[in-house]
């Protein structure tokens, strides 16, 4: 026979050989079905017409046969139909590796959803965010759908010229993001939360409440790291305030006791405000010497309360106190007075006075009514001296100079005498 | 990095979590202002709707709170000032942000070679920004929710500090030492 001739046999052979069910391709492939369940059942070349010279065409020339096949454009599968089928008779079938078309395999199931990326097949209308991103995660491309870019490039070649993408891009992954606290997530937190909250009490905004009512104020700080120890030295302290308005039992020689008391420790103090002619007095107290804040706090309610019980208590050793135990300038009792015994002059009583005023300026503090050293206090001190001893630019004569000249002068000095002594009368 | 455990249902996590947090905070101060107070009409409005517990305690008033956070990355901040923002949107707490924006910065001058060649130097430097929030007359309940819910959702790298100043009245011994009755006279109009 000529080739031409056994190819056109084969040809007419191989249609009604290949007219073949798809699924014993499988079975050629090894893939068992359970439709297919004897594929000699089907297959009757072996019996059938092709006892002839096709058949030994078939069976005996399968290397040329299948070549002629693939030639001939018939499918793979049909050509694996037909190794099945010579592998059924008993001879092995014989696989070009690159010529023989090997069955279409099915595809491995590698994973669960084809190879389209998340952030691709999300649509807005049916997914809410919050529960695609419902905790803090690492930034992963494929779950967020928006085209972020992250990085600069150096120059016009690197990446075109325009920033990374967010495929596997390291930049993105290390810095913390915010896709798990969006509008969204805070208002459904919230709504879940809010009943836990209750509301300041209208009672406390009106004037003076709060200074009556709840006049402590104290102050703890907490501390939050993220660090090996959730522990922190510092957040022991406690402040406390108190204003001294508020200690009603504090009369003058009280008030002068706790200032002494308070001037001897080394966690307290007095602060003092001046409002106008008024003075607001803070008592503030800190503790950091117990390990634990509760126990800090304790002690500073026990040290306030010694404080204000022993400021009230008077002993009978507290009057050998000496002129100098005051908390603030005295001129009773100082050197400056007993000096003007020595005075060759009985001074005038308001020269004395100027001069006590303008001492008492001079050394107190502002907390205390004074100015401390000041070009005007010491100028006013000079020109009170001056007029005690009758000198200076006020003209000679005994105490009680030439009035005059010191008018100008003495006029604020009698406002700030009135002041003074107004206080005085006052504490 | 990952925290410990993460909030998946913050409802039930934060109640559970307040559930213990409220009592913890209170037994911290080591001080059960109980019956005593409970007369005061005043102090009644304070007391915890946690009708669970078997006696009533009272809440904490906190006159400022100040919320200081520090990083170094100044994006990151942005981004959780804008997330506490909305929280005190949500919660009706008025919030004030201060923020210098400038760094505090420590530089390192370090030699360039291990050996030699001193003329040749790097300089490191490392910034920290500053943001502090301030918040005002808050109870106790308020802030701890607030703050717990602020706390947990802090980003990685990044600091908090928070500084309460509480209003507390006098204690019954210095009332006494006033010569005052430690509770005040009852206001049943301020029910």
């Amino acid at each position: 026979m000529t080739p031409t001739g056994k190819l056109l046999l084969l040809s007419g052979l191989a249609r009604r050989l290949l007219a073949a069910p798809s699924n014993h391709s499988l079975a050629a492939a090894g893939y068992s079905n359970s439709s297919s369940s004897n594929s000699s059942d089907v297959w009757s070349i072996g019996e059938g017409g092709v006892d002839d010279a096709g058949a030994a065409s078939v069976s005996g020339r399968r290397g040329a046969s299948s070549r002629r096949a693939g030639f001939a454009g018939y499918s793979a599968a049909d050509v694996a139909a037909a190794a099945a089928a010579s592998n059924t008779a008993g001879f092995r079938s014989l696989v070009v590796p690159g010529l023989t078309k090997e069955a279409a395999k099915p595809p491995l199931l590698r994973s669960r959803h084809p190879l389209t990326p998340r952030c691709d097949r999300m649509k807005p209308a049916h997914s809410s965010w919050p529960s695609v991103w419902p905790t803090a995660r690492t930034f992963h491309p494929a779950a967020v759908p928006l085209p972020v870019r992250q990085g600069r490039p150096n120059n016009a070649t690197e990446n075109a010229g325009i920033s990374p993408n967010k495929w596997g891009n390291t930049e993105l992954i290390k810095v913390p993001n915010f896709l798990h606290l969006t509008p969204a997530h805070v208002a459904a937190h919230c709504a879940a939360i809010k009943h836990l909250c209750t509301p300041w009490p209208k009672a406390l905004d009106e004037p003076g409440v709060i200074d009556k009512q709840l006049p402590l104020l104290v102050v703890t700080t907490d501390y939050l790291r993220s660090h090996h120890s959730i522990r922190d030295i510092r957040a022991r302290r406690v402040d406390l305030s108190l204003c001294l308005d508020r200690l009603v039992k504090l009369d003058k020689r009280s008030l002068e006791k706790l200032l002494c008391l308070v001037s001897f420790s080394n966690f307290a103090k007095v602060d003092t405000q001046v409002v106008g002619s008024s003075r607001v007095r803070h008592l503030r107290m800190w503790s950091d010497r117990c390990p634990w804040r509760f126990q800090n706090y304790d002690y500073l309610i026990y040290a306030l309360s010694a404080l204000y019980s022993q400021s009230l208590r008077h002993e009978s050793w507290e009057s050998g106190k000496a002129w100098i135990d005051n908390q603030r300038y005295e001129f009773d009792g100082s050197s400056s007075q007993k000096k003007l015994a020595k005075l060759a002059n009985e001074p005038a009583t308001n020269a004395v006075t100027h001069y006590r005023n303008a001492l008492i300026k001079l050394h107190r503090q502002p907390e205390n009514g004074g100015t401390g050293e000041t070009h005007d206090s010491l100028r006013q001190y000079g020109r009170a001296v001056e007029f005690l001893l009758g000198i200076g630019k006020g003209g000679g004569g005994g105490g009680g100079g030439p009035v005059k000249k010191l008018d100008a002068s003495s006029a604020q000095q009698t406002g700030q005498t009135k002041r003074t002594t107004e206080r005085q009368a006052a504490s | 990095t990952m925290l410990p455990f993460r909030l998946v249902n913050i409802s039930q996590q934060i109640v559970q979590a307040m559930g213990t947090k409220l009592w913890i905070s209170h037994q911290t101060r080591g001080v059960m202002q109980v019956a005593s107070c409970s007369t005061n009409t005043l102090t009644a409005q304070l007391q915890s709707s946690q009708s669970e517990q078997q006696h009533r305690e009272v809440d904490d008033l906190i006159a400022r709170m100040q919320v200081q956070l520090k990083g170094h990355d100044p994006a990151v901040m942005d981004s959780y000032e804008k997330f506490v923002c909305m929280v005190s949107q949500e919660l009706s707490l008025p919030m004030r942000v201060e923020d210098r924006n400038r760094p505090h910065f420590v530089r390192l001058t370090l030699n360039r070679s291990p050996f030699i060649h001193k003329k040749h130097m790097r300089q490191y430097e490392f910034r920290t920004y500053c943001k502090t929030l301030h918040f005002s007359k808050l109870t106790g309940s308020t802030a701890s929710v607030f703050l717990e819910y602020i706390q947990r959702n802090l980003p990685e790298g990044m600091a908090m500090q928070v500084r309460k100043e509480r209003l507390e009245p006098l204690t019954e011994f210095l009332h006494k030492l006033n010569g005052e009755d430690a509770v005040a006279p009852t206001d049943s109009s301020n029910n």
